[in-house]
């Protein structure tokens, strides 16, 4: 169970699985992971039903802050929200449905673990080995076909790219954007919307560029380098050959990248 | 440009037939650049027995070092001490091309342009490069260029003039990345094709090497050929003495089967990965292989 993840407004710390001393070593593993990821990030911490030690509570904001990370906001019972003032922190609410517990995800996937944002995990893990139920996709919305001298959407324009990326080349895009070939590895993909590459994708692929994390990528062989959706990013394993590429689709479910064979939307 | 090409294909139906045959120009020769971006991975080597594989053919062949500051196809092909002007002399007129031509002593049919030894690269304007390349392919049937390391300026140079590419690859993923990047920034209409050097069958088929198949994966270049790794390359390649001109040479007979390639031959690629021992081999390569 993680105790830190990265969302998209910032980092939450889940603090209801021991009292706060006991998991303030783990913290400060995590934070020291990777220090200069935390750098200006807000935190949002969510408790059980009793208060923290202040004691303990200042030790973490202490800790927090030699990692630049300002404190936002608690969550918890009634007992939190009178911390909360006392601790001049924003009270937030109960914490929400599914927190403090594992998140269920849906479709079979296997462990998927901490999304500690930035930290280098393991896309393999993140990989669903069977699905037992579709992914249910929102109904896309209709393609009609451009009248004359009509210019293309202006909002999100997707951008076609036909033939193989090479090392060293790179697409950034405003909209969507689809490749009709691979994108090997030293390659990069940067997209505000989605990310389509009907091939292999070796290379570097940030779909959601802006912060939308409800952006997905898509490949014949998803085989990333290194894998971002919003503010999510994901690493490939070292050293190692998938032999039979099956394509899939990776998006962000309960805050974390999570692979899984690709079904067509019936 | 459009206006040229529209000229350059009409022009056929309104030549008189007698003239074309009086002026009888040959047909231009194809420059070709032999590049792969990572440094030592067998470029120059390449060029040396391509060339000299071309002109035993027959053909005739220039071979062009565009390695200013570094230049070393010169001593491959053992002619060192022959060479007296080099292709900066020629672009700045201070001596004519066919003095600074140096005659391979083995097939005659093959000429050297050095590369300046004591120059840099960026002394080399592009646009000079390219009607320099452009004259050479009127006098032989393949220009073949050296291309220096890297993605700089000589590698530019190097790539202006040539219509196709070779690109020199060894089994190992950086030479592959490099060669990966080089092919993307070729210019449009090049048109590229592979050589995978140094290839060990042995480490391939143990798994430790990349193979072919798997540098294919990347790439996805028509494959030249496929060079083994043998002792004899540097033997050769410090004696100055191109393998292809070596008869019962593997990695002679390898380099003739590209050039037959390269020449359009239908000839059928070498599979390395084919195990040469018995079924008891075999069988631990397969187990091998699955792990």
């Amino acid at each position: 169970m993680p105790i830190v993840r990265g969302t998209r407004n910032g980092l939450e710390f889940d603090l209801f699985a021991a009292p706060l001393a006991e998991l303030l070593p783990e913290i400060r593993e995590k934070l020291a992971a990777s220090p200069e990821f935390y750098h200006g990030a807000s935190a949002v911490f969510s408790f059980g039903d009793a208060a923290p030690g202040d004691g303990a509570f200042d030790q973490l904001l202490t800790l927090l802050a030699e990692y630049r990370i300002q404190g936002a906001g608690v969550r918890g019972g009634p007992a939190i929200a009178e911390f909360a003032a006392r601790a001049s922190l924003a009270y937030l609410g109960p914490v929400a449905k599914g927190g403090g517990k594992v998140h269920h995800l849906s479709h079979g996937a296997r462990s998927v673990d901490a999304d500690f944002a930035g930290a280098r995990a393991d896309l393999a893990r993140r990989r669903l080995r069977a699905v037992r139920e579709p992914v249910t996709e929102a109904a896309p919305s209709p393609v009609r076909p451009a009248k004359d001298g009509e210019p293309a959407s202006e909002a999100a324009p997707t951008r076609l790219q036909r033939g193989t990326l090479r090392g060293g080349q790179a697409i950034r895009q405003r909209g969507s954007i689809v490749v009709l070939g691979d994108v090997n590895p030293g390659a990069e993909l940067v997209a505000t919307g989605d990310i389509v590459v009907v091939g292999s994708l070796r290379g570097i692929a940030h779909a959601g560029a802006q912060g939308d994390a409800s952006a997905c990528v898509f490949a014949l062989d998803l085989s990333p380098t290194q894998l971002r959706i919003g503010p999510h990013i994901a690493a490939a394993p070292e050293g190692e050959r998938r032999r039979n590429p099956a394509p899939e689709l990776a998006r962000v479910e309960d805050g974390r990248i999570v692979i899984a064979p690709y079904t067509p939307p019936r | 440009m459009a206006d040229q090409h529209a000229a350059a294909a009409v022009q056929p139906e309104h030549m008189e037939p007698a003239q074309t045959q009086a002026e009888a120009p040959r047909t231009t020769g194809t420059a070709i650049v032999i590049t792969s971006g990572k440094g030592g991975v067998g470029k120059t080597t390449s060029t040396a027995n391509i060339g000299a594989a071309l002109a035993a053919r027959g053909r005739s062949v220039c071979l062009v070092d565009a390695d200013v500051g570094l230049r070393n196809l010169d001593v491959v092909l053992g002619l060192e001490n022959r060479v007296q002007h080099h292709f900066l002399d020629v672009i700045e007129q201070k001596c004519a091309l066919e003095d600074a031509l140096v005659q391979d002593k083995r097939v005659p049919s093959m000429v050297l342009l050095p590369a300046a030894q004591t120059r840099e690269k960026d002394d080399v304007r592009t646009e000079d490069m390219a009607a320099l390349i452009e004259d050479l392919r009127k006098r032989y049937d393949y220009v073949l260029i050296d291309s220096p390391a890297g993605i700089e300026m000589g590698f530019k140079n190097a790539v202006v003039g040539a219509q196709r590419a070779i690109v020199v690859t060894t089994p190992e993923v950086s030479a592959v990345r490099d060669a990966d990047r080089v092919v993307g920034l070729l210019p449009k209409g090049i048109e590229a094709q592979l050589i995978v050097n140094r290839l060990r069958p042995q480490l391939v088929r143990r798994g430790k090497m990349l193979s072919v198949a798997q540098v294919d994966e990347i790439l996805r270049l028509p494959l030249l050929g496929v060079i083994p790794d043998e002792p004899e390359v540097v033997i050769a390649t410090n004696r100055g003495e191109p393998l292809s001109l070596k008869e019962g040479s593997t990695t002679g007979e390898a380099y003739r089967r590209a050039v037959a390639r390269l020449e359009g031959e239908p000839v059928e690629i070498e599979d390395y990965s084919a195990e040469p021992g018995g079924l008891l081999s075999r069988l631990a390569a397969w187990i091998g292989g699955r792990r």
